[in-house]
């Protein structure tokens, strides 16, 4: 069990989101860097889809106040448990006592902290997602704040050395240039833009601007012109989709996009590469590469074949730790 | 490994000092001294104190050295580090088992290259504690 | 110019739109549509939207040329959901604090608040869609009198129980969140409720009832 001691009021219980209730206007909400959230579980042995801390700012600091594992992935943040630094992605033990204590994030945007079992926190309309917008879900559907408890769902020890586990994936690596790529799929009216605003989205960089959360994030940049001005009836929309309202500036739909809007839209980010938005900061740019249907589906088996290296990676590692003296 | 001439000059020492037995174990070179029934210890800790420790290989595997997306900073020879701070890893294919400091000190002399094949127990590196 | 299109809004959501005009009579066309297509192989979800239809797929499509003929050759058997849903009475206060643009939409219009309360009020809406945000429903009957275009900059904060306006659309939100609408009321209702069965109170085919109880400019 771990309590919260201090914590700015942003973060909140994720899991990969809930699904089946487009119909009723509710979105999937979820990780908003499934990546890391699943980095984070699998190091323990979880379920993919088990809960975990969502930590969007810090500095923060955590005691815990039981022995137990736990693992953080994610942006690094200078993260300590007593004074021992851990990398960004760490799963160990912890004793009574410890305290994690998190600095503030300057590459990246959020972390992970996993439990054993993922956290337990009960399940509504079949995720343990929390929906700010409607107040539901995940802690008491609200952020977590100073003197939270964290429990894990699991008693049992993962199987982790005593010197814990780190991962390391080169297509999961947070650039050091701060440029993000994004490979995009052509939408609905990416032919009513005109010839000029296609070339410029497609080739010239896109800054990420303080406007983001969880709902989508603001760009900057060359302004997009759509030749059809008339008003668009409303339709759906889901987690990756750039809209460019009237002032030309595309917005990026995320994990708590609505279900349903009207802006003109250009492109969609293709699934496998939405992590990355979950790690944009102010100061990033992001360059937009075009791609076909067939590559997205390639690209969505390659990203689910890494964690399936990893997967191995901990049994083998495993198989090692059991023949060591 | 000890030569024949010193293994008989470590056993008149023990047998001069009431040392029954002595058992070394474990990958850290842990040390057990048994007195002989009767007999008073006469062994005394001479010299300085250790000034040195290790760190070994936690695995088998290919050394990685930090500093890499792992949000820590290189580590180079010279560096002060905290007691138990990871120094690098060994690649298991992903996975990234940590070599934890094993005191705090300064790192000193060399470091394990990238890619360098290590098992488990093998010395990476060497730490000069802290006074 | 395209009568039918299907387009992509993310690897594994398509969209079908059609061009037909905006009213009952083609919109009962996308409820019989979602309703098959619900069922097909692959389909996670099937939403309509104001005229147009969202699927929500398991796997990301190599092409969508299979889907296009399947949704084509549905849209053009005509197929059509006659449903009259159940009927909910709202009391809505128009202006003020919960409507701030009424006098916008009194402006763009060319019409008095008075009149503008007057002809919003008049009629029965049928839902539409369900959507944008949990328990949303977009709205059809609005009179063409008081068609305004979405604002060029979204609001960033809109609190739960406000009635906008946008082109021909109307609707009431269900909590607090952004809206590119033109605000003009305010409504006490609790349109989503995960602990309730359904969470939604409203869906398609269903009707409202804007009973005005206070105008304030």
């Amino acid at each position: 069990m771990i309590r919260v001691l201090s914590l700015p009021p942003l973060a909140t219980i994720q899991d990969l989101g809930r699904d089946g209730h487009w119909f009723e206007g509710l979105g999937r909400a979820g990780a908003m860097d499934p990546v890391s959230h699943r980095i984070a579980n699998l190091l323990l042995g979880n379920d993919p889809n088990a809960a975990t801390l969502e930590i969007p700012l810090t500095p923060a600091r955590f005691r815990f106040e039981t022995r137990q594992a736990f693992a953080i992935a994610g942006a690094p943040c200078g993260a300590r448990l007593n004074e021992q630094p851990l990398p960004r992605i760490f799963a160990g033990f912890a004793s009574a006592g410890d305290m994690l204590d998190l600095d503030p994030i300057r590459v990246g945007a959020r972390l992970y902290l996993a439990v054993p079992g993922g956290m337990n926190v009960p399940k509504v309309l079949g995720s343990r997602s929390t929906q700010l917008r409607e107040a539901f879900g995940g802690h008491k559907g609200r952020v977590l704040a100073a003197d939270d408890l964290l429990k894990p769902l699991s008693q049992t020890d993962p199987v982790l050395p005593p010197m814990g586990l780190s991962v390391d994936l080169p297509e999961f690596r947070l650039p050091n240039d701060r440029m993000i790529h994004l490979r995009a799929l052509p939408s609905t009216e990416h032919e009513s833009f005109d010839t000029a605003s296609r070339k410029a989205f497609w080739s010239m960089p896109y800054d990420v601007t303080r406007e983001n959360d969880r709902q989508g994030h603001r760009l900057d940049g060359p302004v997009l012109s759509c030749e059809s001005t008339k008003e668009l009836r409303s339709h759906g929309i889901v987690p990756g989709i750039v809209q460019v309202p009237g002032g030309g500036l595309p917005i990026i739909q995320l994990a708590d996009s609505a279900t349903m809007g009207g802006y003109p839209k250009i492109a969609a980010i293709i699934e496998p590469d939405l992590w990355r938005m979950g790690q944009a900061r102010p100061g990033d740019r992001i360059h937009f590469h075009r791609c076909s249907l067939p590559e997205a589906a390639r690209a969505a088996l390659e990203h689910e074949e890494a964690f399936g290296e990893i997967t191995q990676g901990l049994a083998a590692a495993h198989d090692q730790e059991t023949s060591w003296a | 490994m000890l030569t024949l001439e010193q293994v008989s000059e470590l056993a008149d020492t023990m047998v001069a000092n009431g040392i029954e037995s002595l058992e070394v174990k474990g990958t850290n070179y842990a040390v057990r001294m048994f007195r002989a029934p009767g007999a008073s210890s006469k062994v005394k800790v001479h010299g300085p104190k250790p000034a040195f420790a290790k760190a070994l290989g936690p695995a088998t595997g290919s050394f990685h050295p930090r500093g890499l997306d792992d949000g820590l900073p290189e580590l180079k020879s010279g560096v002060q580090v905290l007691i138990k701070e990871p120094l690098g890893y060994i690649g298991i294919g992903p996975v990234r088992v940590p070599c934890l400091s094993p005191a705090k000190g300064r790192i000193i002399g060399a470091v394990p290259a990238p890619q360098e094949t290590v098992t488990v127990g093998d010395p990476l590196f060497t730490v000069e504690l802290s006074p | 110019m395209a009568e039918t299109s299907v387009s992509l809004i993310g690897s594994r959501a398509v969209l079908f739109h059609a061009e037909c005009p905006f009213d009952l009579a083609h919109q009962q066309r996308f409820w019989a549509m979602s309703d098959v297509a619900a069922d097909w192989d692959g389909v996670r979800e099937a939403v309509p939207g104001m005229t147009n239809l969202t699927l929500l797929l398991e796997d990301v499509p190599h092409n969508l040329d299979h889907l296009s003929v399947l949704l084509d050759a549905l849209w053009h058997s005509g197929v059509r959901k006659d449903v009259e849903g159940k009927l909910l009475q709202i009391d809505l206060s128009y202006g003020g604090d919960g409507g701030p643009h009424l006098a916008d939409v009194a402006e763009i219009t060319g019409l008095s608040v008075d009149k503008v309360v007057e002809l919003h009020s008049a009629q029965d809406y049928t839902v539409y869609a369900v959507g944008s945000h949990a328990g949303y429903c977009y709205l059809g009957g609005l009179d063409p009198r008081l068609e305004t275009p979405r604002r060029k900059v979204p609001l960033t904060r809109l609190p739960g129980g406000s009635l906008s306006v946008a082109g021909l659309q109307t609707g009431v939100s269900a909590s607090t969140g952004p809206s590119g609408w033109n605000t003009i009321g305010s409504a006490d209702v609790r349109f989503f409720d995960p602990f309730r069965e359904p969470a939604s109170l409203l869906k398609p085919g269903d009707r409202i009832r804007f009973n005005p109880i206070k105008v304030a400019a």
